[in-house]
């Protein structure tokens, strides 16, 4: 088992919080990890890159080569179209359908949207408006990551151990807050039946 | 090993990871092998020392051979591609993605400032801006475009001085408070002591923002600093870059260009990064200074 996914978006939206949910989610069933990002300059409302390896055997690359990505997973449409070249043939995309626009020629987003749909395995959550339903739009990096969880090597419980783990030192509210946020990002992604089959 | 996986049998494999290289070993390898791939990141160390070591063998390939580039980092499509394993087909980029580059923060002070510099420079005609380290370097790239030269710490004084010394006239230095402290002082004290027609605006955020709004040792002590270099105390200026100042800082800055001598004007707004508790902390510590 090995699986290989991409996270994306712009700077600030969480893209790394995922990433350390994934990676303490992933040492607690006893995996294999590698873990990677670009950040810096991003800070100030760049583009944002983390690729996650999981695997149950020793792992080469902290990098995915292209074409071998199982799950792209992005917070924000057009950051999840700029890492297309690494998806493989059945490869899932996931994403946040709020755009993030911070620069005079973003795309229409239904161009954006066009694009992903080519592909038949996408889930498009307004994931932002969800996180805003249950009280704060940042966690929707969380929803997100719900989202995407059937198609993750993950348990549902070692992942929500995670949120617990790296929110501890915030409060308990903030635990609920993206737990709850998880869980409503796992319920919207059920929809997809074809999704549901996977698992 | 990405590339090759648990199937070792094909190729032989040599880990280096220190220096000197291990020189039994290497010779092993280059006796064994008809041909050696020397894959490494940054400079190509290793596979210039194993030229030297073979006589320029040209069994020896990497980045000086050209089988792999010299710039950008290596990565698993790379060396998949140059070991001749088969390519993926790869989905390409959709054309409607459009690039992000970085940008200063919304609500920041260093754009204020610009805006100001833009609309003095327009009436200029020449390019005449010269920047620094730090987030206001972004100031050379568009929406801003206000930087013409940009090279490194502390260059922003000495290029102006150097041009101004050359003739160019209007010459304006952007500097951060922090990279000041850091590299810009000497540079004032040389154009001080010839007397340099240059303006050199400190735009002071009270703080080292691009590395994330680090304590920056300039709080409190700009003006003295400048005052102590020897800047003419009529010709040391602040002002706060907001938008209801635009007009009267574009005067001020107007009015010190047509200085043939050094100016030092000091834009101060702290860095939006800041929490309020930082804030306070900058006050207290400008309070207790002054």
């Amino acid at each position: 088992m090995k699986t290989n996914i991409i996270l994306s978006g712009v700077g600030g939206q969480g893209i790394l919080t995922i990433a350390a949910v994934l990676d303490t989610a992933a040492l607690s069933e006893n995996l294999f990890i590698k873990q990677s990002e670009v950040h810096g300059m991003s800070q100030r409302g760049g583009a944002v890159q983390s690729h996650v390896r999981i695997s149950d055997k020793e792992i080469f690359s902290d990098l995915i080569p292209e074409g071998k990505a199982d799950l792209i997973l992005s917070v924000e449409p057009m950051e999840l179209l700029r890492y297309l070249p690494f998806l493989n043939e059945d490869g899932w995309l996931v994403t946040d359908s709020e755009p993030f626009i911070n620069t005079a020629n973003y795309p229409d987003k239904n161009d954006l949207f066009d694009q992903i749909k080519k592909h038949p395995n996408n889930i498009i959550v307004n994931a932002t408006e969800i996180a805003k339903s249950i009280g704060n739009s940042k966690a929707a990096n969380m929803v997100l990551l719900g989202a995407a969880s059937a198609i993750l090597p993950l348990t549902v419980e070692s992942m929500l151990g995670a949120i617990k783990k790296l929110f501890q030192h915030k409060s308990e509210r903030i635990i609920k807050l993206n737990q709850e946020a998880f869980f409503e990002g796992k319920k919207v992604a059920e929809k997809f039946t074809n999704l549901a089959t996977k698992k | 090993m990405e590339n090759i996986g648990e199937d070792e049998s094909s190729y032989s494999v040599l880990k280096v990871s220190q220096y000197p290289l291990p020189r039994e070993k290497v010779m092993a390898l280059y006796q064994h092998c008809d041909k050696i791939l020397v894959i490494e990141e940054g400079y190509p160390v290793v596979e210039e020392l194993l030229h030297n070591y073979f006589d320029e063998n040209d069994k020896i390939k990497g980045k000086l051979s050209g089988d792999l580039p010299r710039t950008g980092e290596l990565n698993p499509t790379i060396v998949g591609k140059i070991l001749g394993l088969k390519e993926e087909s790869v989905k390409p980029i959709p054309s409607v993605v459009t690039s992000r580059p970085p940008q200063l923060c919304e609500g920041c002070g260093h754009t204020d400032l610009f805006n100001t510099i833009n609309e003095v420079v327009a009436d200029l005609g020449n390019k005449s801006v010269f920047g620094d380290i730090g987030c206001y370097a972004l100031g050379a790239l568009p929406p801003l475009n206000t930087i013409n030269t940009l090279i490194d710490m502390g260059a922003s004084i000495t290029m102006a001085k150097g041009a101004a010394d050359g003739g160019l006239e209007n010459a304006i230095a952007v500097i951060g408070d922090s990279t000041f402290t850091h590299s810009g002082m000497t540079g004032l004290l040389d154009a001080v002591y010839e007397n340099s027609p240059i303006t050199v605006i400190i735009s002071d955020n009270s703080a080292i923002a691009m590395t994330g709004a680090q304590e920056s040792t300039a709080v409190g002590r700009l003006h003295k600093i400048c005052l102590g270099i020897g800047v003419q105390p009529e010709h040391l200026k602040t002002i706060v870059p907001l938008k209801k100042n635009h007009e009267q800082n574009v005067e001020v800055l107007r009015n010190e260009l047509k200085f043939k001598g050094v100016s030092v004007i000091i834009s101060e707004r702290p860095c939006v990064r800041l929490s309020r508790d930082q804030k306070e902390e900058i006050k207290a510590k400008i309070a207790a200074l002054s």
